[in-house]
């Protein structure tokens, strides 16, 4: 579907799908990042199996304590004490940090998966409308888009939450979507424009296609490109957004872990421990990495400039 | 130029009438203030007195006059601090200001400098490093960087206070402003790189080298110049995005800021307080477009502004 750059680069044999994963392959952060994304992907839906404990589990005597302690303690509810380990420590209410930041992952990459489709889906729509149709729907459309850009974002997204009563993970994403969708709405409107001054939007026309059938079937297949690319980006935005708004009380409630949750317990604790503060924001930096090198790698392997 | 400048300034009038429209709308949405202001369990009495006091009892058109009103007379009141609005804005901005023209000057001189050596010598190591540490950059969370830094240079090495902001005391701005300045130094290394880059491949630098100039002069003097005008606009964004954006970094560094203002504000339904940044926030983000655009000009003469 991405025709523009594998109609430059002739391999017999060879589809736009194909085209990009071959160029993608040779792309070693791209690959890297990819791996990171899916080891997450796998621990979050797997949490359960991988995390050494529950996330709620509070060990009696065990408050605070640094990376690598193995210590004898006992749920409440237990009558044996055992030896556990706590790889990275745990916190102040004596709940294994690793664990945590397993579930917290469930957290941070489905609100910033559900919030890039909700960005996605505005944006799109947004775009291919104000670019296609042009005139007063586009004025107005932009004219909107610059309004909620002109927002400071973090502060539009603690409004929204504010409108709801509780905050809970579905206000977040919905939220996060709703503000993050004005670059995607930009770049798909420049992107249309372009692209239905081509010859075979004409033809289509000519052809009789309504004005549905065009930009379903024409010009959204060739914005797909960039769409794509800023999706994959956004997820990392929309993740870091989720950490800022839990990090606010504002994300998904205790006592269910999110990365920016574990970061705000950590306030107050800076000198007797370091490791609340630094595990969970590696957490969020790696991820976050991961999505934006991959979607560098998807623009650099779309892009016909980097033909090699 | 005068014209150019009172046309945009017109055209910027329907984006904030907007701005607090939706702003208006969103306050409306968010249900009825005085659960909160006067508390969950507050006898109706109590409630009905509060929406007498400010007017909350009126129609709506009434009440978006009213608030309009008072915020172009000065004259509008906070809820919760019953201080004038612009006076409790004005001081959390005398804060955020400073952070943020402190972080865009780190940014600038940093990232420039980085940019400028990336196109100098790509693909060599310092090049990579340079890259490296920018895609870490973008996908560090400010307030993340904040505490680390607080951790490392303010408990571990004691070099900084931390605790709350003391008015005059800009030690105590040296690790927001270092966090907000190493976040935006990633953004300005990575587009000044790659805007001198493709600069260096145009026409008018193969001139200059094919006239004898050194790789220094080709790249400063002709190449420099040409890939300023993006530049400038991601500066812009980040000054604008600094001045309202720093909420978190205030939340961490308990710095009473405009961010932490208005933060306060919406938790406690503070309309008055939420309704005048807003329009705060419009105004900087308009303005500061308005100064980049005027830039252009000045950066590109085939840019004229009629």
């Amino acid at each position: 579907m991405n025709s523009a750059p594998a109609a430059i680069e002739p391999a017999p044999g060879a589809g736009p799908w194909r085209t990009l994963l071959r160029r993608l392959r040779r792309n070693r952060a791209a690959l890297v990042a990819l791996v990171v994304i899916a080891v997450l992907i796998a621990l979050a839906l797997g949490a359960a199996w991988f995390a050494p404990h529950a996330y709620q589990d509070q060990f009696r005597g065990a408050e605070m304590k640094p990376p690598g302690t193995r210590q004898l303690t006992r749920r409440p509810g237990e009558l044996e004490e055992a030896s556990r380990a706590f790889v990275l420590g745990t916190d102040v209410n004596a709940r294994d940090i690793l664990s945590r930041m397993i579930y917290g992952a469930r957290v941070s990459l489905s609100v910033g998966i559900l919030a890039t489709l909700v960005s996605l889906a505005l944006g799109v729509l947004i775009g291919l409308l104000s670019g296609y149709f042009g005139g007063w729907l586009d004025a107005c459309l932009m004219r909107l888009t610059d309004t909620v850009f002109a927002f400071p974002s973090v502060l539009l997204a603690v409004a929204i939450t504010a409108v709801f009563d509780k905050p809970s993970f579905l206000v977040v994403f919905f939220a996060l979507g709703l503000v993050g969708w004005t670059g995607i709405a930009r770049v798909v409107r420049s992107q249309v424009l372009s692209v239905k001054t081509l010859d075979y939007i004409a033809a289509a026309r000519a052809l009789g296609a309504g004005h549905g059938r065009i930009l379903l079937y024409h010009v959204l297949p060739n914005c797909l490109g960039p769409i794509v690319v800023l999706g994959t980006l956004s997820v990392g935005g929309n993740i870091l957004g989720e950490a800022g708004l839990s990090f606010l009380g504002l994300g998904v409630q205790e006592p269910y872990p999110s990365w920016g949750g574990m970061l705000a317990d950590a306030q107050g604790h800076y000198r007797d421990a370091w490791w609340l503060a630094v595990f969970p924001g590696l957490a969020i930096v790696a991820t976050v990495l991961a999505f934006n090198l991959f979607g560098d790698g998807l623009r650099d392997a779309l892009d016909p400039r980097t033909q090699k | 130029m005068l014209t150019f400048i009172l046309r945009r300034l017109l055209q910027a009038l329907p984006v904030m009438a907007g701005i607090v429209l939706v702003c208006f709308a969103l306050l409306k949405l968010s249900g009825d203030p005085t659960r909160i202001l006067a508390g969950e369990r507050a006898p109706d009495y109590v409630r009905e007195n509060i929406r007498k006091k400010w007017r909350l009892d009126e129609p709506w058109p009434k009440q978006l006059a009213f608030f309009v009103g008072g915020l172009v007379s000065g004259e509008l009141k906070s809820y919760t601090h019953e201080r004038p609005v612009g006076e409790m804005l004005l001081e959390g901005a005398s804060v955020t200001l400073r952070l943020a023209l402190g972080a865009i000057l780190v940014a600038v001189v940093l990232g420039l400098l980085s940019g400028i050596f990336s196109a100098y010598r790509p693909r060599s190591a310092l090049d990579y490093a340079a890259a490296t540490g920018a895609s870490i950059g973008i996908s560090i969370p400010a307030f993340w960087l904040a505490m680390i830094l607080t951790l490392i240079f303010g408990v571990k090495l004691g070099w900084f206070p931390i605790g709350s902001y003391k008015a005059g005391r800009p030690e105590y701005l040296a690790i927001p402003i270092a966090t907000l300045g190493l976040i935006t130094t990633a953004l300005i290394a990575r587009l000044s790189r790659s805007c001198l880059l493709e600069s260096l491949s145009q026409d008018y630098v193969r001139t200059a080298r094919a006239k004898g100039l050194s790789e220094v002069r080709a790249l400063l003097g002709h190449a420099f110049p040409n890939a300023l005008v993006p530049i400038v606009t991601v500066i812009g964004t980040n000054l604008a995005g600094l001045m309202t954006g720093a909420v978190l970094t205030e939340t961490t560094c308990s710095l009473p800021g405009l961010g932490r203002v208005i933060y306060n504000a919406i938790n406690s339904r503070d309309h008055p307080v939420i309704l005048g940044g807003c329009l705060f926030f419009a105004l900087v983000f308009v303005l500061v477009n308005l100064a980049v655009d005027i830039l252009y000009g000045v950066l590109d003469p085939r840019i004229r502004h009629e």
